[in-house]
């Protein structure tokens, strides 16, 4: 891997806890019956779905992609099912 | 071979870039909208557009149409990069080389850019 390409994926993955952080945020929001966190959601999580796997994190565009879902469909307990597992594929074991 | 890649969200751009530049070895020209695109492809004369189908400003079809208003570009063919699948039959047409879903692998972009162009 260059040097360019580590330095890049580095610094995406320092980001995502901040962005995880942001979605447990909105989510809560949601929950709390908030209904413009919906759309919030749904974009942050596109955008995470389509960059995740292509920094090297598969699990993240798959946690990304089911809260996509949810949120498209306002299904608040799979939001916070799947925020949860975004949580989790960024924790390192 | 010249990119023009057209892409809003700086994450994938970046490492677009990156990977068509030192992997592939490609020529990249980078923008955030479809009007800045425009901007960049009066300057560049991109060989092909790879466009992310879903930007501030549009579609990928209408940031296709608009780049291929460019004095020059109006045979332009274009790669779509898109997250949503089941989209296949709304971004067909002429010229349309293919679609590549998001996530992609970026060391494998720009041999799947060439394979598509039929370019060596």
């Amino acid at each position: 891997m260059s040097e360019r390409l580590e330095a890049l994926v580095t610094d995406y993955r320092v980001r995502l806890p901040g962005r995880v952080a942001a979605l447990e945020t909105a989510a809560e929001r949601l929950a709390a019956g908030d209904e413009s966190a919906r759309e919030a959601l749904r974009t942050e999580a596109h955008q995470l779905k389509g960059s995740g796997a292509s920094y090297g994190l598969d699990a993240v565009s798959r946690a990304a992609g089911a809260l996509e879902r949810a949120a498209r469909e306002g299904d608040v307990d799979a939001v916070a099912s799947a925020v949860q597992e975004l949580r989790s594929a960024i924790t390192p074991p | 071979m010249h990119i023009l890649l057209v892409e809003d969200d700086p994450d994938i751009a970046a490492i677009a870039r990156l990977a068509l530049e030192e992997v592939g070895g490609l020529e990249v020209t980078v923008a955030a909208d479809g009007r800045a695109g425009v901007e960049a492809a009066h300057r560049a004369a991109p060989d092909l557009a790879v466009l992310d189908d879903m930007l501030p400003d549009g579609d990928g079809p209408g940031t296709l149409a608009a780049l291929r208003e460019v004095p020059g570009l109006t045979g332009l063919e274009a790669v779509y990069l898109t997250a949503n699948t089941g989209d296949t039959e709304r971004l067909s047409g002429p010229g349309v080389l293919g679609i590549i879903d998001k996530p992609f692998d970026p060391m494998g972009l720009a041999d799947r850019l060439r394979e598509l162009a039929g370019s060596p």
